[in-house]
C-alpha cells in the first residue's frame, strides 16, 4: 500500500565482499527494532477498532466486528466531526492553494525591491511558533467576531438566523474564522513551496506562448498550471497535512458541538472519563489517520526538498 | 512608451497576486507576533473588571514573569523537552535507521514506510494511542512490555512524565530526521567511500571521518529544523498531560495556553509569549546568517 | 530536482483525485446545511416557542436536567436546548468563559462556585438580576450567608440564583474511633482538635487528620483546606470594607502556622499531598481503610467517596463516618462551611434576556434543586425546601439541609483565582518544609499582590497592626 519512492540513489554502490554479514544482520536489527518502536502503538488502535469489546488496553480481541465504523455512521456527532474536518481542512487547502499559486508565481517572476525582504520574512514567518500567537490572534479573533456579528445583526432579526449566519460566518466558533486561520498558517510554506518550483519553469516558456498568440489566461492555463502541477501537489498535500493534525486551532476557536471537527470533538469525548466509548473512539481514530497516512505518503518525496529548498549547502 | 507601461502593468500585477496571501498572513501571523509585545505590556484579562477595559501596565508583566518560578520551570522543561527528543532522540534513532538503510538491506519500502508512519500521525491520535500504551496497572501496554524485564507496573505519565513525552515526541519525528539525513547521506560523493576503501580505512575510520564531518550541513540544517519545530509542539503535550502532573511537563507553549486560558490572564500570557517569539526569533537568525540561505 | 517529470505526473493522479473528493464532500456538505436549516424553520413554525440554550455538564447533573427538561418547557413555553459542556472543571470554565468573551455562550449556564461570581460579574458576563431577585418569592427563602453569596462583592448586585449549596465539615471514622476508645464527642476548638489527633496517633499509630494544601491540590487548597482555617476566626474576613484582599493578617498566619503543626507532628500524611491527584490516596484509599481518621470533606463524600459503588466502599457508611463541625480558633462556636454550588447564570449578551431570566428563576425552584441535590449529595439552598414533599428523598442529606442557617463562608472577590494560587504555593512551603506559619502568610502576600496588584491586597497598615495585637501571637 505504501510504495514509497525513494528519493536518493542505491547508496550502496560499496563492494558487495566487505558487506560482511555481522554488519548486514546488525542492520537488519537496527531496522527491526525501530520499527517494531514504531509500530507498537498502532497495534491497539487498529485491534481495538474492530473489537467487539474495545477497552483502553491492547488485548486480543473477543471477535472481529465493523460494528464501531456503523455505529460511527449512525452517530450524528461522529459523522459530524469527520464532514466538519473535511470541510474545513478541504477549503482551507484549497484556499491556500490559489493564494500561494499567484503568490508563489508573482515572488518567483518579480525583481522589484520587495522581493529579498519578503523571502526572508516569510522564513522567519514559519519560525513564528503557533502557540506564540495564541493570545494576540484570539484578541485579532474577537476583533473580527464582534464585526462580524454586528453586521449580521444589523441584516436580520430573526435570532435563528442570526445563530446560523454567525455558525457560518463567525470567526470565532465560526466556519469562516477556522478556514481562514488555519489557510494563514499554511500559506508560508505553500508559498514558498510554489515559488521554488516556479523557479524551475524557465520564463522562455512563457514569453513562447505569449509570441504565439496566447492570451495571458492561456498562458496560465495550458503552460504554467501543468508544469507548476507538482508543486501544486506539494503545496496542497502539506497544507492538508499540518491543518488536518492541527490540534491548537481548532481548541482555541471552536466551542459548539455543531463546529467540532475530529481532534476537538475526539478530544471531548474523551474527557468524559466516566463514559468513554473505546471501540467508537478507536474507529474514529483510524478513520481520523488513514486520509493523513495517505497524504504523507505522495507527500514524503517532496519533504526533503520543500526544507531544503532555499538552502545552499 | 509601450513597453514601459506594460512593464509597469505586470508590476502591478505581481502586487496584486501577492496580496491576498499577504493579507490573510499580516492579518493571523504577522500583525498578532507584534502585537503580543504591546499585549504584554497591559493586564488584560479573560476575567475580572480588566476584560472590560485594560490598562497598561508598564514592565510590570516582565518583572512577575522573570520572579515567577513556573516560567523558569517551564523554560527548564522545553529545553530538556527539545534536547532529549529532537536533538538526541530523533536524531539519534533517524541517523541509525538512514544509516541502515543505505546499507543493501532487503525490504527498504516496508522499513521506510514503517518508520515514517508516527509522522503522518495526526498530534490527538498521538495522544490517544499513546495514553494507551502508557495505561496504568498490569495491563497497559507498556506495562507487560517491562514485565517481561521483571519491572513492576508503573504510572508511566505520573512518575517519568517528562521522559514520557520525550519518548512519544522521539517515536514521532524519526522519520523526519531519517529522511533529511538519508538525502544528506546521499550527497556524498561515492567516490571519496571508494578511495578511502582502496587505502584500507575500516567501516569505523570511514563513518567518523569521512561520513560525519561531511553530513555536518545536513545536521545543522536537521538541528535547526527540528528545534524550531520541537519549540513549537502545543498538541501532543496537551492531549497527553496538558503540562501535567504538577507541571513537569509544561513546556512553553502550554504555559502560555494555561497563563492564558486558565488563569485568564491574557497580558501576562503574552509576556510569555514574547520570549517565546524572541527566542524563536533570534534561532532564525542565526540560522538566515549562518546558513546563508539564498532566497 | 528530486522528481522527474513522468514520475510526478503518475503520482500526481491520486493527491489532485483526493483534492477533488475533498472539496465535493465538502460541497456536498455546504449544501447539505441549506435545507437542514429549513426544516428547523418549519419546526419553528409548527412550535412557535422561543429557544433558550442552556449549558451543563456532569453525567450527573446532565441527567437531573435532562428529566427536568418537559416540566421546564411546558412551565415557560419555551423550547431547552440543552448544550452538553466537558466533566472537568477547568475545562468546563476555560470553554464557558472564552464563549462568553466572544459572545457566543449559551443564554442560561452554571458556576460551578461562589468565588466565581465576582470575576466573571466584573468582566461583564453575567447579566444583573436584582430586579428578577427582589420579585422572585423564592428569595426571600434563602439564608442570609447564600444571599451574600449570590452578589458581587463591589457592587452587592445580585448576579446569579442559586440551587444547591455544598456543606463541608470534618468527617471522622466513628466506628474506629469508638472501637480505640477514643472521644467522638464534637471538638470545641482548635486546641481539642489538635489534641485529640495527637490521641489517635498515639493510640492507634495512623495519620489522624487530612487538610488538603500544596501545589498539585490546586484550588482545593483554599476551598477544601484553608478556607476552614481562616474561618475559625470570627474576626476575620477574606475582604475588607474597600472590597480588598485581607492578607496580612495573625488569622492568616495561625492558618498556615495550623499546617506547619500537623506537618512537624506528623499528624497529617504529608507524601501523598505532594504527588498528582494528591486526593485520590487519602480520601479514596487511606480513609476507607483506617490509615486516616479525619478529613475534610463535603454532604457528597459519604455517597460518591466512599458510598457502596464507590472505588473502596466503607462498609454502613452512614454509621462508621460522620460529622463534627470545624472547631473554632478564637472561642467561637464550632461552624460548618458553605458554598454556592452551580448557581444559575443569565448570559449578559444572551438574545433572549426576559425568557433566560425567567427559566433561571424556574431552575430555583425547590423541585430542581431537590432533583440536583439528590443527583449530586449536596443541599437545596432555600431553607423552605424542608416543606417540599421531595425533601424526605435526601435521606442523610436532610441533617446537612439544617447546618445551612448558621454555616460559615468567607466572600472572595475579583482576582480569587490568584489568590487560590498563592495559597496552593504558600501550603506547598509549608508541607515540603520550606517554610512556617509567618513565612507562608509572607509568600502569599507578595504572590497576591505581584499578581493582582498591589490595589487589590490590603496593606499592612497601624489599623490592622492594632487589630493583629489583640490575638493571641506566637513567634
Amino acid at each position: 500500500m505504501l510504495t514509497i519512492v525513494r528519493p536518493t540513489s542505491e547508496g550502496m554502490s560499496m563492494s558487495e565482499n566487505s558487506a560482511s554479514f555481522v554488519a548486514q544482520r546488525r542492520a537488519y536489527l537496527t531496522l527491526i527494532l525501530i520499527s517494531l518502536f514504531c509500530l507498537m502503538p498502532f497495534f491497539w488502535v487498529v485491534l481495538a477498532a474492530f473489537d467487539p469489546k474495545a477497552s483502553q488496553f491492547l488485548q486480543i480481541p473477543a471477535g472481529i466486528t465493523v460494528d464501531h465504523f456503523w455505529n460511527l455512521l449512525a452517530n450524528e456527532s461522529g459523522v459530524r466531526w469527520v464532514l466538519n474536518s473535511v470541510g474545513i481542512v478541504g477549503t482551507a487547502t484549497l484556499l491556500c492553494l490559489v493564494l500561494a499559486g499567484f503568490g508563489g508565481y508573482a515572488l518567483s517572476r518579480t525583481q522589484a525591491w520587495w522581493k529579498r525582504p519578503l523571502l526572508y520574512a516569510i522564513i522567519l514567518v514559519r519560525i513564528v511558533p503557533p502557540p506564540a500567537l495564541i493570545v494576540p490572534v484570539y484578541k485579532v479573533m474577537l476583533f473580527l467576531n464582534e464585526w462580524v456579528n454586528g453586521l449580521i445583526n444589523s441584516l436580520t432579526s430573526d435570532v435563528e438566523q442570526q445563530m446560523m449566519l454567525s455558525r457560518m460566518f463567525s470567526f470565532v466558533d465560526g466556519y469562516l474564522g477556522l478556514i481562514l486561520i488555519q489557510c494563514a498558517m499554511q500559506l508560508p510554506l505553500a508559498i514558498w513551496i510554489m515559488k521554488t518550483f516556479f523557479d524551475a519553469i524557465p520564463k522562455d516558456y512563457e514569453e513562447a506562448a505569449a509570441l504565439d498568440g496566447a492570451s495571458q489566461w492561456q498562458t496560465v492555463r495550458h503552460v504554467l498550471i501543468p508544469l507548476a502541477l507538482p508543486g501544486f501537489a506539494a503545496a496542497g498535500l502539506f497544507a492538508f497535512i499540518n491543518a488536518w493534525g492541527d490540534f491548537l486551532m481548532p481548541l482555541m476557536f471552536t466551542s459548539s458541538p455543531e463546529l467540532q471537527t475530529l481532534p476537538l470533538g475526539m478530544f471531548r469525548a474523551f474527557l468524559r472519563v466516566d463514559a468513554i466509548d473505546y471501540g467508537f473512539l478507536t474507529a474514529l481514530a483510524v478513520i481520523y489517520t488513514l486520509p493523513a497516512v495517505i497524504a504523507f505518503a505522495f507527500a514524503r518525496k517532496f519533504l526533503t526538498q520543500t526544507f531544503s529548498g532555499g538552502v545552499k549547502g | 512608451m509601450i513597453k514601459l507601461t506594460f512593464e509597469a502593468r505586470r508590476q502591478l500585477g505581481y502586487r496584486l497576486m501577492m496580496a491576498p496571501a499577504l493579507l490573510l498572513m499580516a492579518a493571523f501571523i504577522v500583525f498578532p507576533a507584534f502585537y503580543a509585545f504591546s499585549l504584554s505590556l497591559t493586564d488584560d484579562a479573560l476575567l475580572g473588571f480588566a476584560a472590560q477595559e485594560s490598562s497598561f501596565v508598564g514592565l510590570r508583566n516582565f518583572e512577575r514573569l522573570f520572579g515567577d518560578p513556573l516560567f523558569w520551570n517551564s523554560l527548564k522543561v522545553t529545553l530538556i523537552f527539545v534536547i532529549g527528543s529532537a536533538v538526541i532522540g530523533q536524531f539519534l534513532l533517524g541517523f541509525a535507521s538512514a544509516l541502515m538503510l543505505q546499507r543493501p538491506v532487503k525490504y527498504k519500502g516496508i522499513f521506510n514506510a514503517i518508520i515514517c508512519l508516527p509522522n503522518a500521525v495526526p498530534e490527538m491520535v498521538v495522544g490517544f494511542l499513546w495514553i494507551s500504551m502508557f495505561a496504568s496497572g498490569e495491563y497497559g501496554t507498556l506495562n507487560r512490555l517491562v514485565a517481561w524485564f521483571g519491572v513492576e507496573p508503573q504510572q508511566w505519565l505520573y512518575t517519568f512524565p517528562l521522559l514520557s513525552i520525550i519518548i512519544v515526541n522521539t517515536w514521532r519525528g524519526i522519520a523526519f530526521s531519517m529522511i533529511l539525513l538519508t538525502s544528506g547521506l546521499a550527497s556524498i560523493p561515492k567516490d571519496i567511500y571508494e578511495a578511502a576503501r582502496v587505502d584500507g580505512a575500516t567501516d569505523n575510520q570511514i563513518f567518523w571521518r569521512i561520513t560525519v564531518p561531511m553530513m555536518m550541513p545536513t545536521i545543522f540544517l536537521y538541528m535547526f529544523i527540528s528545534t524550531v519545530t520541537t519549540f513549537a509542539i502545543f498538541g501532543l503535550v496537551y492531549t497527553l498531560s496538558r503540562g501535567g502532573p504538577a507541571n513537569s511537563t509544561e513546556i512553553l507553549g502550554i504555559y502560555i495556553y494555561n497563563q492564558s486560558f486558565t488563569a485568564f490572564q491574557l497580558g501576562y500570557g503574552a509576556s510569555v509569549a514574547v520570549v517565546s517569539l524572541v527566542v524563536s526569533m533570534l534561532l532564525g537568525m542565526v540560522y538566515v546568517k549562518a546558513l546563508k540561505v539564498e532566497v | 530536482m528530486i522528481w522527474t517529470k513522468q514520475r510526478g505526473r503518475a503520482n500526481l493522479l491520486l493527491p489532485v483525485a483526493v483534492t477533488l473528493a475533498v472539496g465535493l464532500i465538502a460541497a456536498m456538505y455546504w449544501g447539505r446545511g441549506e435545507p437542514t436549516a429549513a426544516q428547523r424553520l418549519a419546526a419553528t413554525e409548527a412550535e412557535k416557542r422561543p429557544l433558550l440554550v442552556i449549558a451543563e455538564h456532569r453525567t450527573a447533573r446532565l441527567q437531573a436536567l435532562y428529566q427536568l427538561q418537559p416540566q421546564l418547557e411546558a412551565r415557560l413555553g419555551i423550547r431547552l436546548k440543552i448544550v452538553e459542556y466537558p466533566a472537568p472543571p477547568q475545562d468546563y470554565f476555560t470553554k464557558l468563559v472564552t464563549e462568553l468573551r466572544a459572545g457566543n455562550a449559551p443564554d442560561v449556564f452554571t458556576v460551578p462556585r461562589d468565588l466565581q461570581v465576582d470575576d466573571l460579574a466584573a468582566a461583564g458576563y453575567l447579566a444583573d438580576l436584582t430586579a428578577d431577585a427582589e420579585q422572585w418569592s423564592g428569595y426571600a427563602q434563602l439564608p442570609e450567608l447564600v444571599k451574600t453569596l449570590t452578589r458581587a462583592s463591589f457592587n452587592e448586585h445580585v448576579y446569579v440564583i442559586p440551587s444547591i449549596v455544598a456543606v463541608e465539615q470534618l468527617y471522622y471514622r466513628h466506628d474506629l474511633l469508638t472501637a480505640a476508645g477514643i472521644s467522638t464527642a464534637q471538638p470545641q476548638n482548635w486546641q481539642e482538635l489538635l489534641e485529640r489527633s495527637r490521641e489517635i496517633k498515639q493510640k492507634m499509630q495512623q495519620y489522624p487528620l487530612l487538610i488538603p494544601a500544596g501545589l498539585t491540590w490546586g484550588m482545593g487548597s483554599y476551598t477544601e483546606g484553608l478556607r476552614y482555617l481562616l474561618a475559625s476566626f470570627q474576626h476575620y474576613q477574606l475582604l475588607n470594607s474597600q472590597n480588598q484582599y485581607v492578607l496580612d493578617d495573625n488569622a492568616v498566619r495561625q492558618s498556615f502556622g495550623f499546617y506547619q503543626t500537623l506537618v512537624a507532628e506528623q499528624l497529617m500524611p504529608v507524601q501523598p499531598l505532594l504527588n498528582p491527584e494528591p486526593w485520590v490516596i487519602p480520601k479514596y484509599e487511606m480513609f476507607p481503610k483506617g490509615q486516616l481518621l479525619i478529613t475534610t470533606c463535603g454532604s457528597w463524600c459519604p455517597v460518591f467517596d466512599w458510598g457502596p459503588g464507590s472505588r473502596n466502599p466503607i462498609a454502613d457508611v452512614a454509621n462508621a463516618v460522620r460529622t463534627w463541625k470545624f472547631p473554632s480558633a478564637d472561642g467561637g462556636q464550632p461552624f460548618a462551611l458553605a458554598s454556592v454550588v452551580y448557581a444559575w447564570g443569565v448570559n449578559a449578551k444572551s438574545r433572549q434576556q426576559p425568557l433566560a431570566r425567567r427559566l433561571v428563576l424556574a431552575l430555583g425552584e425547590n423541585d430542581v434543586a431537590l432533583a440536583y441535590a439528590k443527583q449530586l449529595g449536596n443541599v437545596p439552598a432555600r431553607l423552605d425546601a424542608s416543606q417540599h414533599p421531595d425533601f424526605a428523598a435526601l435521606g442523610n442529606l436532610m441533617a446537612d439541609h439544617a447546618l445551612l442557617k448558621d454555616a460559615r463562608a468567607l466572600r472572595t472577590t475579583v482576582g480569587s483565582n490568584a489568590m487560590m494560587a498563592g495559597v496552593a504555593q504558600a501550603s506547598e512551603a509549608v508541607l515540603t518544609g520550606r517554610a512556617d506559619g509567618e513565612r507562608a502568610q509572607q509568600m502569599l502576600y507578595d504572590y497576591v499582590v505581584n499578581v493582582l496588584g498591589a490595589a487589590q491586597v490590603e496593606t499592612p497598615d497601624l489599623a490592622a497592626a492594632e487589630r493583629n495585637g489583640k490575638g493571641e501571637s506566637d513567634d
